[in-house]
């Protein structure tokens, strides 16, 4: 394949020289010398200016730039070096540009200057761009100063801290991947306005700012990855809600403390499902608490999501989902076929009724939390009143047990009635990913699925480095298996 | 396996055979096989590119055989097998970058652009960039032997006005 003619070898003469006879990258074009500069960061690529005449401005053709206002020796050197490259008339195209705007107390902001470096960005083709805007004083950059109204070339936009105007966007006509961090959206049809300038859409990232409770509301018909993160803030206390419908999304990630219901109208058929919902339970106050609300959003998510095919679930979340289920019957989820389900020793119990809703599944991985939920969590219960305790008792019977249990009870007790359909029809691949110590409970656990599993292909344990890990071992490997071929891997 | 074969030829004469596919990593090549000005028994003559660096492109252009148009592929594959393919292809442009000589690098730049391989561009440019990454001046100045023409108060001037780049 490789060549007849000459050997390779001859090119490569030895290392030994490595520094060069003759000026020979004065022999490239400024075209590659700053492709060569664009390599480096953007202070470096500066820098290269005082090499030769030649080198002086080759910068100013640089594609790729990352600036961050601080690192200049003040805000005006910062603006007249912006105002030099940023020059709309060059012909030269921007690819990409990381601004970082951050001041000093001593320095006056002006953020005038902005409006014509986006000007100079749009004409350039800019294609990726990444805005941060980290003052201590004024919390957001207002997007009056970055009119992006109708960018063609955009591929990624990045805003953090930036207020966003309604009408901030006309269109984004090639816009696939959206971050919008620690955003203050003017109102809550902005956010709407925004994905729905962006026909091609495909991953949007929203990490919400501590003080917003705005809804989110996510349609789009081209979106196939979205991801929503909502920390927890004590002191507020109305609680938003999420609302997508994307029929193309294969991938939803939602990670949301505050929240308070989660209405998912339209999601590919098989899914990728990442969540860690509180569905707003940690800010009820004796006040505002709802259960009877709270029960039904629960159920309209699980709904909602009931053709998802792959699924990961934290413990809090199973923790409400299986409180639902003590009421009523959880939906049925025919398409799941991966589960991943991290979940409190204490609720272990609660694993075979959950899983009679998954009569397709084929591959279940177990995280087992040790603890109880984190105290501050159960800290929550103190906050609110005794009755809001009761009713929530009332409501989740099996965190009445945690409650009184939570610094007592280290292991759980299982005692399943049945075997779920899965088990016997579907289920070909568990992973149990928590350390074994061979506690007769664990033990009991890993039985269970080994004894009913009729097809289980692939089990896999992981044993806690201890003295009697070859004790386990065997005691596992004596477990009668229901499955003929049941490959029982130890890690 | 059965895939086409072409031939190239290098400016100095030297021919060197090489799957169509691999040779499709260069736009130029891969118009000139679109347009069908690729006769089977004649060679492609390149007369910017010497036998010796056309060696190095062809070596390259058979290392990045398959990890094009794969986009459909990595959906499904694991991301630790990707993780895996991507760190022996690293390792392997390091082995191959590291084995050269500056002068060759140039050359092979050059030899990039002109048959226009953007992967393989970016590769050397990004070697070279290293050569100048955490040096002064002076010392770029000494591994490329760039010869400085500036005055001393231009130098001056020009450091003050972004002294930002040279803290």
């Amino acid at each position: 394949m490789v060549g007849k003619g000459t050997s390779k070898l001859q090119a490569r003469s030895k290392k030994s020289s490595s520094r060069l006879k003759e000026d020979k990258i004065n022999q490239l074009p400024d075209a590659l010398l700053c492709q060569i500069i664009s390599h480096l960061t953007t202070k470096e690529a500066v820098s290269t200016s005082v090499l030769s005449i030649r080198w002086r401005s080759l910068w100013l053709w640089l594609p790729r730039l990352e600036l961050n206002s601080r690192k200049f020796q003040d805000y005006n050197a910062f603006l007249s070096f912006g105002n030099k490259f940023f020059d709309s008339s060059r012909v030269s195209c921007i690819d990409k540009l990381k601004l970082t705007l951050g001041k000093d107390a001593r320095t006056v902001v002006d953020t005038s200057c902005f409006t014509s470096w986006i000007d100079a960005l749009i004409k350039r083709k800019i294609q990726h761009l990444h805005i941060r805007y980290c003052f201590k004083e004024i919390n957001y950059l207002d997007t009056n100063r970055i009119r992006l109204y109708n960018c063609e070339t955009l591929v990624y936009l990045r805003l953090f801290g930036v207020t966003v105007h309604h009408a901030v966007f006309v269109v984004l006509p090639c816009l696939k991947t959206m971050y919008l961090e620690k955003i203050w959206f003017y109102s809550e049809a902005t956010l709407e306005k925004m994905i729905s300038s962006c026909p091609v859409l495909e991953n949007l990232t929203i990490v919400a700012s501590d003080n917003d409770t705005k809804d989110y509301r996510v349609h789009s018909r081209s979106l196939k990855r979205l991801t929503i993160k909502r920390d927890r803030v004590a002191y507020l206390y109305s609680s938003p809600g999420v609302v997508i419908d994307a029929p193309l999304l294969r991938c939803l990630t939602i990670d949301d403390h505050e929240s308070k219901s989660f209405i998912v109208n339209n999601l590919e058929t098989n899914a990728k499902l990442n969540v860690s919902l509180y569905f707003g339970l940690l800010k009820y106050s004796i006040e505002s608490m709802n259960y009877q609300s709270m029960r039904s959003s629960i159920r309209d998510f699980l709904l909602g999501i009931s053709r998802v095919g792959n699924m990961t679930i934290c413990p809090f979340t199973f923790k409400l989902i299986c409180g639902c289920s003590e009421l009523e019957p959880l939906p049925q989820f025919g398409n799941m076929s991966k589960l991943c389900v991290s979940l409190y020793a204490s609720n272990v119990k609660c694993l075979e009724k959950f899983l009679r809703s998954f009569p397709n599944l084929k591959s279940l991985i177990l995280v087992v939390n040790p603890l109880n939920p984190p105290s501050d969590i159960i800290s929550r219960f103190y906050d609110v009143s005794t009755i809001s305790i009761h009713f929530v008792f009332s409501l989740f019977p099996q965190m009445q047990f945690d409650y009184f249990m939570h610094y007592e009870e280290k292991n759980y007790q299982i005692s399943f009635p049945s075997v779920p359909e899965c088990l016997l029809s579907s289920l070909e691949f568990v992973d149990f990913k928590l350390e074994i110590r061979g506690h007769a409970e664990e033990m009991e656990l890993v039985r269970y699925f080994l004894e009913n599993s009729a097809i289980l292909k692939k089990f896999t344990l992981r044993l806690a480095n201890h003295s009697t890990k070859d004790e386990i071992c065997k005691g596992v490997f004596k477990i009668p298996t229901s499955s003929p071929k049941c490959e029982l891997v130890i890690l | 396996m059965s895939s086409n074969m072409i031939m190239l030829k290098s400016s100095d004469g030297a021919s060197f055979e090489i799957e169509e596919a691999a040779a499709r990593k260069s736009k130029i090549i891969a118009n000139m096989i679109e347009v069908e000005c690729v006769d089977e028994d004649k060679a492609i003559p390149l007369q910017n590119v010497t036998g010796n660096i056309l060696a190095l492109v062809i070596e390259y252009c058979n290392k990045h055989i398959v990890d094009d148009d794969d986009d459909v592929a990595t959906e499904e594959a694991s991301e630790e097998e990707e993780e895996a393919k991507k760190k022996k292809v690293d390792d392997w442009e390091a082995e191959f970058m590291n084995s050269m000589s500056l002068e060759t690098m140039f050359e092979l730049l050059l030899a990039a652009n002109y048959l226009n391989i953007k992967s393989l561009i970016d590769l050397v440019c990004q070697t070279i960039a290293n050569n100048i990454k955490d040096k002064t001046p002076e010392e770029v100045r000494k591994i490329f032997s760039i010869e400085n023409d500036f005055t001393p108060e231009e130098e001056e001037e020009i450091r003050k006005e972004n002294a930002w780049a040279f803290g």
